[in-house]
């Protein structure tokens, strides 16, 4: 367990674990600050666009700002790759006149704001995640179809899963594949509603493995979504960095 | 960075051969120098003839923007660069070694969704979520 790990900009930028309002339970997403980011957006409807779920990979440190102008407030400045060394992404949610509304990752959970079009690279998937957290199910689908299914661990009832809507940032091999996470972690854009710091981290919620897969189908974790070791490989073969995770 | 890499390879694996072919249209269009002269790159330049260095010939039209010098000099009978292939890896519309026309790029975001492309982006460290 590497202590001490900086999970980003962002991240760091949102010190304390006060609890938030949930803004992400149901799409589109509402922006956290609505004094500030939901004024300043522009009414229109959001693109329809291409089918998925646009994806901006940063280049470089980028500023999020409340507003598509370059005099609009900066919201955070997203580091160009995460505290576990990933690229950093951003969830694409609108476009406007050049510039990107993205789902911004840490705390608050379900924060938005705009960046200019032209300072990421651009991707799609039409894949998407979605966890249910009464039945502790998750489901990866493609479009329409449904790819994998899976019995999960979601968090006990003192320190519960964060509930709206995610991304997958960071996709983890870690070095003891027989641990408490399994072979891979996924790390989410989510933080716990609770817990402001866990194991050296920021409280950052993950789908990952585990090495106590009796804990599978019960309220046991402390907030991450555990599935089964061989289930994770897969996800980690499905999912690319971006990837919509919805938790409900 | 992939693709331009397997058609360079491509390209190259077929030189010879596009090569061959060259010189024998060459010798056909009445050009009587023996086999072992040819092979000469003073030969040509010995008989005051400095061919101009052109583009590979293409029955497509090919004409790269920017043929690479020849690093032996005007030597052989065509005043083709020695090094044709890269020229010929550059065309656009097809050349001489009968490669498939490259893809048309695609005008929307590609999908990053299959499995593989993601492999970059794993990275190994040890986990700090919540658990």
């Amino acid at each position: 367990m590497v202590l001490g790990l900086a999970l980003g900009g962002a991240c760091s930028a949102s010190p304390g674990a006060t609890p938030v309002s949930d803004t992400t339970a149901a799409p589109p997403v509402a922006a956290a600050d609505p004094t500030a980011a939901a004024q300043a957006a522009p009414a229109a409807a959001p693109n329809p666009g291409p089918p998925g779920t646009g994806i901006a990979r940063l280049r470089a440190d980028l500023e999020v700002r409340q507003a598509p102008d370059t005099t609009a407030p900066v919201v955070t400045t997203v580091p160009a790759r995460t505290g576990f060394g990933s690229r950093s992404v951003l969830s694409i949610l609108d476009e406007h006149d050049g510039w990107l509304e993205v789902l911004v990752p840490g705390r608050p959970n379900g924060r938005t704001g705009w960046v200019p079009a032209d300072e990421v690279e651009r991707r799609r998937t039409t894949r998407q995640v979605t966890v249910d957290l009464a039945a502790r199910e998750l489901i990866v689908a493609d479009g329409d179809r449904e790819l994998l299914r899976s019995a999960v661990a979601v968090g006990a009832d003192e320190t519960p899963t964060p509930t709206g809507r995610f991304f997958v940032t960071d996709l983890v091999r870690t070095p003891q594949p027989t641990g408490p996470y399994g072979p891979f972690a996924l790390g989410l854009s989510g933080r716990s509603d609770v817990l402001d710091q866990f194991g050296g981290g920021d409280g950052q919620i993950a789908i990952h493995g585990t090495n106590a897969p009796d804990s599978i189908g019960r309220a046991a974790s402390h907030g991450c979504v555990r599935v089964p070791n061989d289930v994770v490989g897969k996800l980690a073969e499905l999912l690319v960095l971006g990837t919509p995770v919805t938790i409900r | 960075m992939t693709a331009r890499s397997t058609s360079a390879t491509t390209t190259t694996s077929r030189r010879r051969p596009v090569r061959s072919r060259l010189l024998a249209a060459a010798l056909a269009g009445g050009a009587l120098l023996g086999a072992a002269s040819m092979a000469s790159p003073a030969l040509a330049g010995g008989l005051g003839r400095d061919l101009p260095i052109q583009a590979c010939p293409s029955p497509q039209g090919c004409r790269p923007s920017d043929p690479t010098p020849d690093p032996k000099g005007p030597g052989d009978l065509t005043g083709r660069p020695d090094d044709c292939t890269v020229l010929l890896a550059d065309c656009d519309g097809g050349d001489i070694t009968d490669r498939p026309r490259p893809t048309t790029p695609p005008t929307q975001p590609p999908t990053v969704d299959e499995p593989g492309d993601q492999a970059a982006d794993v990275v190994v460290a040890s986990p700090s979520f919540t658990g």
